[in-house]
């Protein structure tokens, strides 16, 4: 509705907005898809079609305007067509001279209509820089930016058109009387500001029944989900679906006419694809194909690999951003996202509608229609919106739980929220503008979600950081200073295993720490539970003893503040509980399995900058050798194995010690138990030793790997390992 | 239509930026791109009213006034100066101006609830809670989608001006329950205020209503307990801080681990011995000791 009355005040100029057209290996982006068949709503004309254009700088009167013109000697190309500002997929020319530059370039597009009376509307939308005029089968139909009156190949525009305005469409209703059965034509001239001006950027969208936002995801439960999307013009709503792509055979209606549809699907299969298509009960608009799909959450509770994106501060609708979203997109590859999380900041500069339009819409719509994006408010995005009556474009755009609807505890409101996937506990706070004190209700309401809850993994997630030390001091402003002190005693006592964080545009992560909450942090203030690195593959992973949740057993903090927006130079990057901090673009990468999370930090460039791993409640084995060297006539002596099982329960293993010789694949030394396998009971932790293993003499010199693992006996996963080192001199 | 105007107004602001200003600019940058836009452009009121909203985010609040006062004299009868006016000065501590430059703007355009919340904020800032308090009953009425903080803030209120108004707050709390369902934040609140009036039973009949929806009770039988407790029936007290230790007992091994847990056993252990040193001392004591 904000947006109709937006478009009925502004009419022809004002309303617009930006489409960015992508060909990639792995994704293209349409906002009109040209597949539909006759008969169903549809694009005419799509953005980044191909257009005839004439760029000599020539007066071609008005014959050109028309149908029966020969365009056959022009030039062709993609749009956006245009020069000057780098992006273009077509280059024209502007005539050689930069101070006596053509003012007047034409465009020409033939497409064709078998049956016109379907069309009660008509949708224009045109990037112009700096001025146009544009006629539809001869007649003019939208002029933008252009004096009024007679228009000659030598009038100038307006005004200069430049910065954000010549990235944005704008849009107008056309009179579709005007399309004729069979060939149509649309031509467009496009006119400079002046002689000298620096660029001018041509595209154009002509279509019917338009999608102008979504379809999109919202708010997935293991039984439901809320499919949103936009139109131009008020149509009532349907979502038809089912779990085979050619047989979609049931359907969600809404009456009401609006241009903001929303429609939730109920009595839906748990962690169950299903293909969908959105549009009018006269037809599907968008969907009903391989890319319009969804998967419910699995069952509460139950265990699945499930992959999560983080990004922060990512709305900056610019190649930035692009860049990634294509690394992320690049990495994962044909692997589904299960959950995506924004960390605050989804739309630059004031979270605005059109911003949001921009920065969210235009630039993930592939990942929008099949993953369910879930927001937290950052303090752009507040600049538009308020927490306190939910109202604004955050509020407007995302539908998110407040009656529990997706697990957790009602909040009451969408400012702040939880949500069940599988096994793991989500829970968004709003750092911004809801009170962050102790007694008020968001923390009362967090207390009381977290003791409702009995699942392995909380992730929590806000846009402030409690520590950062890069484009914010999290040791100055008072949104982070509260939430490290009010809210992190909280969540650490209920065993939070992640925390993640946006708003300093860097990238800064933790070792595994608790009891950090005060002002200023100091190193000896809390708890560094884990000093190493977190790597599988060097200090080992950051583990838990118990599984589930259990309190003040170590947190890692994540600040992911760099997925658009980034400030070089920003902070010193030196935070005293960070184990790295890097100035640069990327997102995070989550995949939780089991007791186990691995998690990666991908740059815009696809590198991994960043990565570990944490389980909860693996038993733990520990070897220490005799010496760190052995000369001839040394034994090679294991002085200590230490087993233990700090989990609740027992746990079966496989007890294996490998050793490796320069030059040799690992072997195996020595099993125990009748078939190398026995069980440690909840709570076992012994010292076994010390093992006189082998003499030296005859083992030739270099530096040997000596490695006491442990192993789940039927599948063989690894799941503990403590590897040294020595020498045979 | 005011609400509408203000609404497009506020877009048109943000037009007039992306008309100008580069999505990832600082404050600071923007404060500078609009100042130029001003030395082109003196007389747009529009402007001004986008500096001084720039100057109130990094909280330079006598720019933000200035140009806000400038923005009031280029256009006259533009309501929407006054509601810029307010928030500039409540959040620079200047509570009587704000109330009153609210005040213009409410008169103008009634229905904006942002504005009648700002206000009760003002109005409380200058010790008029009770006024404070039907703005807020305003503003939650305009509201489709009030959250917990507008029920709770207004009820606070009225529970400070005094023990007369504590009904009414908890009127106030009940018609926020109506509405959003039996919300922990909203009722627990509530129980303190019943617990003030002495009314015990309320209390327990309304900390009833949100045990319910949880499947783990350890908590709420421990404040029964407490309650029961205050109203002196110290029998039924006994009992159900014996269920609550039964049901923490009862717990999986590592919730039991979790401090709030252990605190909550703490709470409830001193609490059975409390009771079992009131038996000695007064009476028999029931038969589950």
């Amino acid at each position: 509705m904000i947006c109709k009355k937006m478009c009925d005040y502004f009419a022809n100029y004002t309303t617009s907005f930006k489409v960015l057209v992508i060909n990639a290996i792995l994704i293209s982006v349409f906002i009109f898809s040209t597949s539909m068949a006759w008969g169903q709503s549809s694009s005419l004309v799509t953005p980044g079609a191909t257009w005839k254009y004439l760029d000599d700088g020539s007066n071609q009167g008005t014959l050109w305007q028309g149908l029966a013109f020969d365009d056959s000697g022009w030039l062709e190309g993609p749009a956006e067509l245009g020069y000057g500002d780098g992006d273009e997929a077509t280059v024209v020319s502007f005539g050689g001279n930069p101070s006596n530059k053509h003012v007047t370039t034409y465009f020409r597009h033939l497409f064709s209509i078998p049956d016109v009376s379907i069309f009660s509307n008509l949708l224009l939308k045109i990037i112009r820089d700096d001025g146009a005029v544009v006629y539809l089968n001869g007649t003019e139909v939208f002029r933008t930016n252009m004096p009024a009156g007679g228009i000659a190949y030598t009038t100038l525009a307006s005004s200069a058109v430049g910065g954000v305005d010549e990235m944005f469409f704008n849009e107008t209703s056309i009179d579709p009387s005007l399309l004729v059965n069979g060939d149509n034509v649309i031509a467009v001239e496009i006119h400079q500001f002046n002689i000298s001006s620096s660029d001018i950027s041509f595209d154009l969208g002509l279509c019917t029944d338009c999608l102008d936002r979504g379809p999109y995801l919202q708010m997935s439960t293991p039984t439901s989900i809320v499919v949103r999307w936009r139109t131009a013009d008020d149509t009532d709503s349907r979502v038809t679906y089912g779990t085979d792509l050619g047989n979609l055979n049931t359907v969600s209606d809404d009456a009401t006419l609006t241009t903001e549809h929303e429609i939730t699907l109920n009595s839906l299969n748990a962690n169950t694809k299903y293909y969908y298509s959105v549009g009018t009960t006269m037809g599907p608009i968008a969907g009903g194909d391989n890319n319009h799909f969804f998967y419910t959450s699995p069952l509460v509770g139950t265990s699945k690999p499930t992959r999560v994106w983080v990004i922060g501060d990512s709305g900056t609708a610019d190649v930035n951003a692009q860049a990634v979203r294509d690394a992320y997109l690049e990495f994962t590859e044909t692997r589904n996202t299960d959950v995506w999380l924004m960390l605050g900041d989804n739309a630059y500069i004031f979270g605005t509608d059109l911003e949001y339009q921009a920065a969210v819409f235009d630039m993930y719509p592939m990942l929008l229609r099949n993953t369910v994006v879930w927001p937290t408010f950052g303090n752009h995005d507040a600049l538009s919106a308020s927490s306190f009556d939910q109202s604004g474009p955050y509020y407007d755009i995302f539908t998110l739980p407040r009656f529990a609807e997706a697990g957790g505890l009602a909040s009451g409101t969408e400012a702040y929220y939880s949500f069940d996937y599988g096994n793991i506990h989500f829970i968004c706070l709003n750092s911004m503008d809801i009170d962050r004190s102790p007694g008020e209700s968001m923390l009362i309401w967090l207390q009381n979600d977290l003791n409702s809850t009995n699942q392995e993994w909380i992730i929590a997630y806000w846009h402030h950081p409690p520590y950062s030390d890069g484009s914010h001091d999290s040791n100055q402003e008072l949104e982070l200073i509260e939430m490290r002190e009010n809210a992190l005693p909280i969540l650490e006592a209920s065993g939070v295993d992640l925390v993640l964080t946006g708003h300093s545009h860097t990238y800064e992560r933790s070792w595994m720490i608790d009891g950090y909450y005060f002002t200023p942090t100091d190193i000896g203030d809390g708890t560094i539970m884990d000093s190493g690195d977190g790597r599988l593959n060097s200090d080992g992973a950051y583990s838990k003893p118990s599984s589930g949740q259990a309190s003040n057993e170590g947190t890692v903090y994540s600040v992911v503040g760099c997925s658009g927006l980034h400030d070089i130079g920003a902070g010193s990057l030196n935070h005293p509980l960070m184990y790295i901090s890097l100035d640069t673009l990327g997102s995070m990468v989550l995949d939780i399995d089991g007791d186990q999370l691995d998690a990666r930090f991908i740059d815009s460039n696809g590198s991994v900058l960043d990565y570990f791993t944490l389980v909860k409640g693996r038993p733990v084995c520990d070897i220490q050798m005799s010496q760190a060297s052995y000369a001839a006539g040394d034994t090679v002596t294991a002085s200590v194995f230490r087993i233990s099982n700090p989990d609740i329960d027992s746990v079966s293993v496989e007890w294996a010690v490998w050793l490796k010789i320069p030059t040799i694949p690992p072997i195996s030394v020595v099993n125990l138990g009748a078939d190398g396998t026995f069980v440690l009971p909840s709570g076992f932790d012994q010292d076994f030793g010390p093992f006189p293993l082998f003499p030296a003499a005859g083992l030739p010199p270099g530096n040997y790997e000596f490695s006491c693992r442990l192993l789940d006996p039927i599948t063989k996963k690894l799941l503990a390992e403590d590897l040294n080192t020595f020498e045979i001199q | 239509m005011p609400n509408t105007k203000y609404l497009i107004f506020f877009v048109s602001l943000s037009f007039v930026v992306h008309g100008t200003v580069i999505a990832h600019t600082s404050i600071d940058k923007k404060i500078a791109t609009i100042t130029k836009l001003i030395e082109q452009s003196p007389d747009n009121a529009q402007f001004y009213l986008t500096r001084g909203e720039l100057y109130r985010i990094h909280k330079e609040w006598s720019k933000a006034i200035m140009d806000f006062n400038r923005a009031a004299k280029l256009e006259m009868g533009f309501p929407e100066v006054d509601f810029y006016m307010g928030r500039v000065f409540l959040e620079s501590d200047q509570p009587k101006k704000a109330e009153k430059a609210l005040k213009n703007f409410i008169g103008c355009v009634p229905d904006h609830s942002r504005a009648r919340i700002l206000r009760a904020r003002a109005l409380l800032k200058l010790g008029r809670g009770k006024e404070a308090s039907e703005e807020y009953t305003h503003a939650i009425e305009l509201h489709s989608k009030p959250g917990p903080e507008l029920y709770l803030e207004r009820a606070k209120i009225l529970a400070e001006e005094g023990d007369a108004n504590v009904d009414e707050a908890l009127e106030g709390l009940d018609a926020g329950l109506q509405k959003l369902g039996q919300l922990v934040s909203i009722q627990l609140f509530a129980i303190d205020l019943e617990i003030k009036k002495k009314r015990f039973n309320d209390a327990l009949c309304r900390l009833e209503q949100i045990a319910e929806q949880s499947q783990r009770k350890e908590t709420y039988l421990v404040l029964r307990g407490e309650i029961l407790e205050k109203a002196g029936r110290i029998d039924e007290g006994f009992e159900a801080y014996t269920e609550a230790l039964s049901a923490i007992q009862n717990l999986p091994t590592n919730l039991q681990k979790r401090q709030v847990i252990i605190q909550l056993k703490a709470r409830v252990i001193d609490a059975i011995y409390r009771l079992k040193t009131y038996f000695k001392l007064n009476k028999e004591a029931p038969n589950d000791m």
